[in-house]
């Protein structure tokens, strides 16, 4: 999508930045901010770029590299590292072949932490893109993998 | 947007949602067991709905049972209406059903020559 | 055509996350196929509440509630419920208590003793239908203000109902109104704090996903409320980016009321005019603090901003901002419609209304649940969240998200409102109450929080940025076992002042987890800094494998399992009698806790440890042979049972020279006398304490302490050291009238009467045993076994509070033992002899410190038992007389006052452990404590102290583990018959064979590998 077209449906005060940064990324295939666009953002707000930065970096959803078609979520939150999220991250790891904050070669997936999903009663859980999925098991796990995995090939 | 809007809004609302009310001054409750059903319960049934919708009947539940034991008289029916006998209506078919509704619910009187039992 | 049944399915994000939708597909597909489909209305509506038994389909007219519904059961429901109207029973939820299926939604345990309110629509409506929401009275609220009330009613009907902030802090909300009402603005903004970033609550999540309406109407009630019709006012929801279904209802539900009129202009041809925006965070828990919240949605990093100004004067865009979280705000509609008098009636004096908490963690239960402010806590977790699953043990709760507090056991009792929590050092905060159990480390939990909140601190203010990774650094070292004690006083310090000196909530809260867990559970602090020991088996620097580390003897189970697996059978006895010279009689009788903490537990059934052990021990035809020359001093040990024979073990390996000396004319103390012959076979215990006695181990019998022996002439005979292990034998009174009639015994006295061969005359006579515990179950078996013709125990509790273990409670049941819960005795009658036992009904009351309710007695008529013997089972304790008369400081339960760690009594020289110290306990804990004093017995004589070796080594595996990574079924030793188990003696379960003993080590997972050297063959 053009970069323009997502900016103009915004006016320019700034209480509009974090839904137009939401957007981009949103709308950007490996879901993070280019330079360039925030240019084009500081640009269209008439906000300094230093400030833009300021707020992007402060926000742990936004990233400023390039991340996976799919971005894996697991909820750190109490209930669920009671409930044996570390597993989950673990099996996660095994799974995809890297690391919490790495995105795997094929561009397919980003693995992330997040703060609580909301859905503690159903822990350990974990969101893909919008998608929730609770009460994982390791064979739970392999098997919504194994679901995104035939859908992107 | 007004007070008298909301009413009718409500209203409506509400009579859509009266499943949900799980008490109602009258209940119909039609026994579709096995037995029920093979005895023709299902047209019943919808002949009982298809009234009270006619009818625009307030405050009729129509709902289902299992099977009450007295196969041999299938279809059967109980009519509850709060603070009267509940009555079993035996041998249902959808041209009973739009009487009982007729007199029974509507008027009030029972239509005894259906009537299998009366408890409560 | 009217449709005659409506088919609610949850909708919430915890029920489509365990697949909710597809569960909807295949329902309709079914009501295609039966051609039912437009007499039926599926609606998806928000939470129901218990999501542990998701996804959840209600099904009205009859509110029939339908648990954990898989897309396969469609065709169940649809054929049989929705056509034939009966009810799929596997699906319905059970009462555990009376094992009868419940249909009835309102009838469940779970929704019994809540009181709805915020989530009155919550699981009822479909969220995406305005509709439903008005037939529920929806925009009523808002009719009735904009139409018949001033701005200034209005704020005063909230402050009469008493409502305070729910998000945490607890505001008088009516004041929050007036206060921004009575501030001047060219505008004013009412804002919904949607930033439900406390981990373990989602509750907002929940009115947002299934009422969201009901939020848009209160907030326009408010704008009403705080700026009236002349002063524009504009509305900002701010809602958090990980609850994307929310946002989705959020914003149709926006649309939908601007379509109808409830939002833009001229509401309600009033002339008033307002509308609402949705503001999407991006991934910060700082941003719920309202001044970082506010610089959110003004496009700003969400930095907090010092106060005053406060938002209610100067807030978003530097105008008067009403801001307020959502359940707040879910509470108006009601009080509007039903005034703030009808609210009020909810609740304690200064918190009114009802709470809505999220129910996390290891509860049976999970969900949200709403209830009157100021229900006990443990009404909650047990009668709600229907307690612990898995037979856990509750350890704490955690009130409030990381900013909280933990509440321990002792304080069950604790009303939920604001001002009680703040006493036990927790807050209500937003209502999260996530539940903890035995497994769950308070130090590592305190950890766990520290991190995140290091993780989220923003980082402005000095205190909160750099104290709370201080906190973490000092965590951290502890639960590696690098803790120093001074540690716990820094703790502390640096607690307080970053509650003192942080700039915003968030750091002023930061250390509450850290405090509270300090305050309630410091003894796992010290256990984590003193003796590298993780009690709940959850600091993975400490815990070599999650069995040994909860075995109070220390035993290495893991080494052990592996030799068996290999067929090293005699290696694998080795192992154990390193630790433990009882493999045999414990692997019979062990409580073992091990089994319940196996790791395969969690998703299996855990590995049999018992039945291996007792195989490997029977198993072996020849005892081995010690040879250790007795070369240093004499040590007198007193009482030859686990504890005292354990330590003489320990002590002749050294090279002791020690001397046992028993009262009884039998070897072994309570595993002989105290534990039935059907459990423990006496030639299996000899054979064992032969071994002992190999070592040069000498046993004298018939020396009474206090009588035949005192710790003066023992030590005129030059005993160097003596340890005192007596146990706890005597038995003890009921206190009842009728006790001193023929027939009344205590149950510890009776077993060692029956253990040493008495007849005790119990055939053909009625018997009632008083007490709960494992006595009572032994005599109670025992006495059936010797032809009782009718056993009864009575329990002034209920069955599951019953001390005893479960599978001799089960086996007792088995034996045809009624056992009669809830009853207390009051009085045993007769003329000489028992003739009848009067017991009365109890009902459970408020929760004692040991977390069980306390049994209060009904006024009602006795219940009548005709029985012959009544034996009393109902605990035990040491003969403080003899103890005393020995110079021994005793504690309030007469048991000897000993050092923890060294149990050295007050007098110089003597030890003491066993049940003599610890009350009654199990053998394996008496022989724990037996290692402890031979290691202090042999320090105190100069040695080391050293017994064994620690860490061991890990046993290398020869066989395909993964062929062993399957489920399979239950393990259990195959057992006698009930009917072959009367008028005998005969040992119940056998030992399993050597194949199944191999098959079943096959199965460990080996949690100690790579945490100590491997050992080299």
């Amino acid at each position: 999508m053009d970069i323009k077209a997502i900016i103009s449906k915004y006016d320019p005060p700034e209480e509009n930045l974090i839904p137009i940064l939401h957007d981009i990324q949103e709308a950007t295939e490996l879901k993070y901010l280019k330079d360039e666009d925030l240019v084009a953002v500081a640009d269209y707000m008439n906000i300094p770029l230093s400030e833009i930065h300021g707020t992007v970096t402060f926000y742990s959803m936004f990233s400023r590299t390039p991340r996976g078609r799919h971005i894996i979520r697991v909820c750190e939150s109490a209930p669920c590292h009671l409930m044996g999220a570390t597993t989950i991250i673990q099996a996660l790891e095994a799974i995809l072949g890297i690391k919490v904050g790495e995105t795997t070669k094929d561009k397919n997936f980003t693995l992330e932490l997040t703060a609580c999903l909301g859905i503690c009663a159903v822990a350990p859980a974990m969101m893909i893109d919008s998608e929730m999925h609770g009460n994982l098991t390791l064979e739970k796990v392999k098997e919504i993998i194994d679901g995104y995995r035939k859908e992107v090939s | 947007m007004n007070l008298e809007e909301l009413r009718k809004l409500k209203e409506k609302a509400q009579a859509d949602l009266k499943v949900r009310a799980e008490s109602a001054k009258i209940k119909i409750i039609v026994g579709m067991g096995t037995c029920g059903i093979a005895a023709g319960a299902r047209p019943v049934m919808q002949a009982f709905l298809e009234e009270v919708e006619r009818r625009n009947l307030k405050d009729v539940l129509i709902t289902q049972s299992g099977c009450k034991g007295i196969c041999a008289m299938e279809p059967v029916v109980d009519v509850e209406i709060e603070g009267e006998k509940s009555i079993t209506y035996g041998y249902m078919t959808p041209e009973k059903a739009k009487k009982v509704i007729a007199e029974h619910i509507v008027n009030g009187t029972p239509v005894s020559e259906y009537i299998v039992s009366t408890q409560g | 055509m009217t449709t005659r049944l409506h088919v609610l399915l949850c909708a919430g994000a915890a029920c489509v996350s365990s697949g909710g939708d597809s569960v909807k597909l295949r329902l309709q597909e079914e009501m295609d196929k039966a051609k039912i489909a437009d007499e039926v209305d599926i609606i998806e509506t928000g939470c129901m509440g218990p999501c542990n038994l998701g996804p959840i389909v209600v099904i009205y007219p009859e509110g029939v509630f339908y648990k954990k519904v898989k897309p396969d059961d469609a065709y169940e429901i649809v054929n049989e419920h929705f056509l034939k109207g009966r009810l799929v029973s596997r699906l319905l939820v059970t009462d555990e208590e009376k094992k009868e299926a419940i249909a009835a939604q309102k009838d469940i345990g779970f929704f019994k003793d809540q009181v709805k309110v915020v989530l009155e629509n919550s699981g009822q409506i479909d969220p995406e239908k305005i509709e439903e929401y008005i037939a529920r009275d929806g925009y009523s609220a808002l009719a009735k203000v904009l139409t018949e009330m001033t701005p200034q009613q209005v704020i005063e009907e909230v402050t009469k109902s008493g409502l305070r902030g729910r998000g945490g802090g607890g505001f008088p909300t009516g004041m929050k109104w007036k206060l921004v009402a009575g501030n001047k603005g060219e505008c004013k903004y009412v804002v919904c704090n949607a930033d439900e970033g406390d981990p373990g609550a989602f509750m907002d999540r929940s009115v947002l996903e299934g009422d969201p309406h009901k939020v848009l109407e209160a907030m326009t009630v408010a704008a009403y409320a705080v700026c009236g019709k002349e002063i524009p006012a504009y509305g900002y929801i701010y809602v958090r980016a990980e609850y994307p279904l929310a946002i989705k209802r959020l914003e149709i539900a926006i649309k939908q009321a601007r379509e109808f009129g409830f939002l833009g202009k001229n509401i309600f041809e009033t002339g008033f005019d307002f509308d609402i925006n949705l503001r999407m965070g991006a991934g910060a828990f700082v941003c719920g603090e309202e001044t970082a919240l506010l610089s959110s949605i003004e496009g700003k990093r969400g930095w907090p901003k010092p106060r005053p100004p406060y938002p209610a004067v100067k807030g978003l865009f530097a105008q008067p901002t009403l801001l307020n979280n959502v359940e707040t705000y879910a509470n108006i509609p009601s009080i509007i419609r039903k005034g703030g008098e009808w609210f009020a009636g909810f609740g304690t004096e200064k918190s009114k209304g009802t709470k809505v908490f999220a129910l996390a963690g290891n509860v049976v239960n999970t969900g949200l649940v709403e209830v009157p402010m100021g229900i006990p806590l443990g009404d909650i977790i047990f009668k709600i969240g229907a307690g612990i699953p898995n037979g856990k043990r509750f350890k704490a709760a955690q009130v409030g998200g990381p900013s909280g507090g933990c509440i321990p056991i002792q304080h069950l009792n604790v009303k939920m409102d604001y001002e009680s929590l703040v006493d036990l050092g927790a807050i209500i905060g937003s209502g999260g109450l996530v539940i903890m159990d035995e497994d769950t480390c308070m130090v590592n939990l305190a950890k766990y929080f520290m991190e995140f909140l290091v993780e989220e601190s923003c980082g402005q203010c000095v205190p909160c940025r750099v104290g709370t990774k201080q906190l973490l650094e000092i965590l951290n070292r502890i639960c590696s076992g690098k803790g120093k004690m001074e540690d716990l006083d820094t703790l502390e310090e640096l607690g307080k002042m970053i509650k003192t000196a942080s700039f915003c909530g968030l750091g002023q809260t930061a250390p509450n987890a850290v405090l509270t867990t300090l305050r309630y559970f410091r003894d796992e602090y010290i256990e984590h800094i003193k003796y590298g020991y993780c009690r709940a088996g959850a600091c993975a620097d400490l815990v070599l494998a999650p069995c040994t580390n909860i075995c109070p003897a220390d035993v290495d189970v893991p080494a052990y399992l592996s030799y068996v697996a290999e067929g090293k059978f005699k290696e694998a006895v080795a192992v154990h009698r390193e630790k433990n010279p009882f493999p045999a009689a414990l692997g019979r009788i062990c409580p073992h806790e091990c089994m319940s903490k196996c790791r395969r537990g969690t998703s299996d059934t855990p590995i049999g440890i018992r039945s291996v052990k007792r195989f490997i021990a029977d198993f072996q035809e020849e005892l081995p042979v010690y040879k250790v020359a007795a070369t240093k001093e004499k040590v007198a040990i007193i009482g030859a049972g686990p504890s005292g024979l354990t330590a003489a073990y320990f002590l002749a390996k050294k090279g002791y020279k020690v001397t046992v000396y028993e009262k009884l004319n039998v070897k072994g103390g309570m595993l002989r006398v105290g534990i039935p012959d059907y459990r423990l076979p006496p030639d299996i215990l000899e054979r064992e304490i032969s071994l002992i006695e190999n070592l040069g181990v000498e046993i004298k019998h018939g020396k009474e302490f206090g009588k035949d022996i005192t710790i003066k002439s023992l030590k005129k005979e030059g005993y160097k050291a003596i340890y005192v292990a007596i146990g706890a034998h005597k038995g003890l009174k009921l206190g009842l009238e009728g006790e001193d009639l023929d027939g009344v015994f205590d149950g510890v006295t009776l077993l060692r009467k029956l253990n040493l061969g008495e007849d005790c005359k119990i055939k053909n006579k009625k018997v009632a045993v008083i007490g709960g515990g494992n006595v009572a179950i032994d005599v109670a078996r025992s006495a059936w076994r010797k032809g009782a013709s009718e056993v009864h125990i009575i329990y002034r509790r209920e069955r599951k509070d019953m001390p005893a273990y479960l599978d001799e409670i089960e086996d007792a049941e088995l034996e045809g033992i009624k056992i009669h819960t809830l009853l207390s005795p009051e009085k045993i009658m007769g003329n000489g002899k028992v003739e009848k036992l009067a017991a009365r009904k109890n009902e459970l009351g408020i929760f004692d410190n040991s977390g069980r309710r306390k049994p209060i007695p009904l006024k009602c008529d006795l219940q009548e038992f005709k029985v012959d013997m009544v034996i009393a089972a109902i605990g035990q304790e040491p003969d403080g007389d003899i103890l005393s008369g020995e110079g021994l400081e005793l504690n309030k339960n007469k048991t000897v006052k000993a050092d923890v760690e060294t149990l050295l009594t007050n007098i110089e020289g003597v030890f003491a452990g066993g049940d003599l110290v610890s009350g009654p306990a199990s053998a394996v804990e008496a022989i724990g404590q037996a290692q402890k004093a031979a290691s202090a017995i042999d320090k105190y004589l100069g040695g080391d102290g050293y017994l064994y070796d620690k860490k061991g080594f890990e046993i290398p595996v020869t066989y395909n583990e993964d062929a062993y990574l399957e489920t399979r079924k239950i393990f259990r030793e195959s057992g006698l018959p009930v009917e072959k188990r009367c008028c005998t003696n005969e040992e119940v379960y056998e030992t399993i064979s050597k194949e199944a003993a191999i098959e079943e080590s096959k199965h460990c997972l080996h949690c100690d590998r790579g945490k100590r050297p491997l050992l080299e063959t």
